[in-house]
């Protein structure tokens, strides 16, 4: 969702006013006060997070424009299943508090998303093969095995999700 | 300086283990001093270069990046014991890992990390299963540390 469309459905935004909201108060006032809280809708961590997701999709989009060798050890450029489905993935995100730290191709061939939280790592790749492969572990080396539990694309999500708040 | 060609030797194949393997990297695979584990494949025998025969400069030569201009990369080394093990699937089957010299016509030093299943007749690389293939994307990109910042 864009941001200025996130705004326009916020209470803060230009179709709802907070001025209907108070009458009698002088009209000076109540614009420095909506001013005030449309800054601090603007700063609002759910709008910081609306932004980056854009990033992320753009950045993760850009990745059909890679050719192949890339790494310059032979690998091969993500083709239109991984980065399709590494969108979705970004797309289903929206709803939660969970954002990669960094959308990049995987040497494997596809995309890669890394999660960073606290000392827990995540890293969820796309492949071009149209499979997928999840690594939960944390930054001492020591892999969580809930990964080899993950046989549905539909539950990655949920399992980085339950990783990284352990 | 140019990196050592093979002219008419042949591969070494004993490897110290205080020796170091050096291979590039993208900066963006390497943030916050932490590799990131999808920056190497395993479908076939990731590349190195051999410190016996090397310097981590050779790494970022063309002729060791196959005629390619790689002077944007980093380098980074580990070694060579930290990477030789080996890890077991529940079904009991073991995959060991360690450094082979690969040597090419103009880098000597060329090697290549070979992933082995023990029970198999034919030691040839094989693509490991997820899980120790996981393991030890891991334990690689816990072990390489930089030897050349990318620019």
């Amino acid at each position: 969702m864009a941001t200025a469309e996130v705004l326009r459905h916020s209470p803060f935004g230009p179709g709802n006013s907070i001025r209907s909201y108070s009458a009698g108060h002088p009209a000076s006032a109540l614009r420095a006060i909506e001013r005030e809280m449309w800054k601090s809708a603007l700063n609002s961590q759910y709008i910081r997070r609306v932004q980056r997701l854009e990033i992320l999709i753009e950045e993760t989009k850009g990745l059909s424009k890679l050719k192949e060798n890339w790494d310059s050890y032979g690998a091969t450029a993500p083709n239109d299943w991984a980065i399709g489905a590494a969108l979705r993935f970004l797309i289903s995100e929206r709803a939660t508090d969970l954002l990669p730290v960094r959308v990049m191709p995987s040497a494997e061939g596809g995309v890669a998303l890394r999660f960073v939280f606290g000392e827990k790592r995540a890293l969820v790749e796309f492949l071009n093969s149209s499979s997928f492969d999840v690594m939960l572990y944390d930054n001492a080396g020591k892999l969580d095995s809930e990964a080899e539990e993950i046989h549905d694309e539909g539950n990655i999500l949920r399992a980085v999700q339950a990783h990284l708040a352990r | 300086m140019s990196p050592q060609q093979m002219l008419d030797r042949l591969p070494v194949l004993h490897f110290q283990d205080d020796e170091s393997l050096y291979r590039r990297y993208l900066p963006s695979h390497f943030q916050d001093g932490e590799l990131d584990p999808g920056a190497i494949r395993f479908d076939e025998p990731p590349s190195f270069l051999r410190s016996a025969f090397s310097i981590p400069e050779d790494a970022l030569h063309k002729d060791c990046a196959e005629g390619q201009n790689v002077s944007h990369y980093g380098v980074l080394g580990v070694r060579v014991s930290l990477v030789q093990c080996q890890e077991r699937v529940t079904d009991g089957r073991a995959f060991e890992f360690s450094a082979i010299h690969r040597p090419l016509s103009l880098c000597y030093a060329h090697s290549e990390i070979q992933c082995i299943c023990l029970a198999d007749p034919v030691s040839m690389h094989t693509e490991p299963p997820k899980s120790v293939k996981r393991a030890f994307r891991l334990r690689l990109a816990k072990a390489l540390s930089v030897e050349i910042p990318a620019p």
